[in-house]
């Protein structure tokens, strides 16, 4: 499965869709490009969750991003999981689908949580096996996003971009690069984020996040409850230097303020890609 | 060591069932590997008993703070997850504060919330109008079943379960309700379209539906009356109930025998 991501799949600057802003959505026309749903929340038979996707589907273009694919469990692969997550992608069509390089749990539980992998050969195998098993399900390339990471293994031998770069090549997934979670990990693993950022297949990269986080001083934690810190958006100048157009979406899942303020701070988003798309950082 | 060790590992250190993975990970020159690591450790808990506060409002209120942590955290341990979705966490939450033999009112309140809940996001499906029934063939009647909405949730909790929730959303004041009472009214929860509802309804009603939900007929239906109202009006009650139903939104379609000869 190649990769190859024209200018025109640039979907401009979206949000993520939440149950808070339903109504504020459909009822008026705020600057928003796109929307990323939580695939799992979707993942219903009915009632008000679905109705409102539909209505705001036929006004907005849709990704999907999962949370529980699991990819780099030693579980076998949840295949109930993936009919229910390809049965919404048959009715939503989104753009795009996306999930996570990690695992959320081993022996039949459930963690709920993004947990780190070892970067070695094996694990490598291991993951492109399975993107291949849900590229296979969905028909389209996976886009895969970094998580933040709080420890690393000490059998690493791989580098998280040498790896996320290795997985494209061998599968043609698509990359969700989550410019947050890059600042997170390289504060918490002490590396330079634009090392990762630059050794990235540039053209394999679908989408971009953008979060907030705590810093604790000793290590920062991803926790999406906050507004995007002046580093980040540093990050992310430099970022649009060196990929140019490139879909962006900002992440709230706590603390979820009035529309209005991630409208406005999308809108910053759009204003720094402007300034500095194409401009060498 | 191969990955599914180390997963194995990884997970039990967030599970409080072992710490051998501290061996294989490591943290930051600020931070060492347990503080990383307690990280994922202190996340799981305290995401899963915000889910669960969240799923289950009015029993957090009600146990308080500290109390429904402790609860919660005691839930999680005995049945941690194995759903894709966190929304399905909950699901064995009544039954688990009846095996801990917490109060009634408190396992009926979470089998409210939960049946609520589910009803929420349950399947769509069409629903039968008032105007079908006209089309309704007489001999139909003899073997008339029904299907139930996929939302339809039947309850016996207690009366009071349902008062105390609305007064707690409603942030009215509950502590005065008598704890120790348990009343005995069923309670119907559907969704006509998007928004729950529940009504607390009459033991006759509550026997009809649970007849017609396990595949009973109409006519069954009415001799099942027939001890509350007598031959008399045991039609006329199952036929108000049956206009309940219909006009309510519970009824997703029926079912009879097309040969007027089959009963």
């Amino acid at each position: 499965m190649e990769s190859s991501i024209s200018m025109n799949d640039t979907l401009g600057f979206g949000l993520g869709l939440r149950p808070q802003h339903y109504q504020e959505i459909l009822a008026g026309s705020p600057r928003i490009d796109w929307f990323e749903i939580i695939s799992e929340n979707y993942m219903v038979g009915g009632g008000r969750p679905l109705h409102n996707l539909f209505a705001i589907r036929e006004r907005y273009p849709v990704v999907m991003h999962g949370v529980s694919l699991s990819l780099g469990s030693t579980d076998p692969l949840d295949t109930d999981y993936l009919d229910r997550l390809a049965a919404l992608a048959r009715t939503i069509e989104p753009r795009w689908i996306s999930d996570h390089l990690c695992w959320t749990g081993v022996a039949g539980t459930n963690i709920h949580d993004l947990l780190p992998l070892p970067y070695t050969e094996e694990t490598l195998t291991h993951v492109a096996a399975r993107i291949h098993q849900v590229q296979d399900r969905l028909g389209r390339p996976l886009v895969l996003e970094n998580v933040s990471s709080y420890v690393t293994f000490t059998n690493s031998h791989l580098s998280e971009w040498d790896f996320l770069g290795a997985l494209v090549a061998r599968t043609g997934c698509e990359l969700l690069l989550d410019v947050n979670n890059v600042y997170v990990s390289a504060f918490n693993h002490e590396f330079d984020p634009m090392t990762y950022i630059r050794a990235l297949p540039a053209t394999a990269i679908r989408q971009i996040h953008l979060a907030g986080h705590e810093n604790n001083g000793t290590h920062i934690i991803d926790t999406h409850d906050h507004p995007i810190i002046d580093d980040v958006w540093d990050l992310y100048a430099k970022t649009c230097a060196w990929l140019g157009p490139v879909a962006t979406m900002i992440e709230r899942d706590d603390h979820i303020p009035p529309l209005a303020e991630l409208v406005a701070e999308l809108d910053h988003a759009r204003d720094i890609a402007a300034r500095h798309l194409g401009v060498p950082a | 060591m191969k990955l599914a060790p180390l997963q194995g590992r990884f997970q039990d250190y967030i599970l409080d069932r072992g710490d051998t993975v501290l061996s294989q990970v490591r943290g930051n020159s600020r931070a060492d590997t347990s503080t990383m690591m307690g990280i994922y450790h202190y996340a799981y808990k305290a995401r899963l008993v915000e889910c669960l506060g969240n799923d289950f409002p009015a029993v957090a209120t009600y146990l308080g703070e500290d109390a429904f942590r402790a609860m919660a955290e005691e839930y999680i341990a005995t049945h941690p997850s194995t759903f894709r979705s966190v929304r399905q966490l909950g699901h064995r939450l009544g039954d688990f504060l009846r095996e801990r033999k917490a109060a009634p009112l408190v396992s009926d309140l979470a089998d409210l919330e939960w049946a609520l809940y589910e009803a929420f996001d349950a399947q769509d499906a069409p629903v039968l109008r008032l105007d079908h029934l006209a089309a309704l063939p007489a001999h139909g009647w003899a073997s008339l079943r029904l299907s139930f909405h996929p939302a339809v949730r039947f309850l016996a909790p207690s009366a009071l379960a349902v008062t105390l929730r609305a007064r707690i959303l409603a942030e009215e004041p509950w502590h005065d309700l008598p704890k120790g009472a348990v009343g005995a009214r069923p309670l119907l929860i559907w969704r006509p379209e998007l928004d729950v509802q529940y009504q607390e309804v009459d033991e006759d009603i509550a026997a009809a539906y649970l007849f017609m939900k396990d595949g009973g007929d109409f006519p069954g239906m009415c001799d099942l009356l027939l001890t509350a109202w007598g031959e008399d009006k045991a039609a006329i009650r199952a036929a108000e109930i049956l206009r309940f139903w219909i006009e309510g939104g519970l009824i997703e379609e029926w079912h009879y025998e097309t040969d007027s000869s089959a009963g």
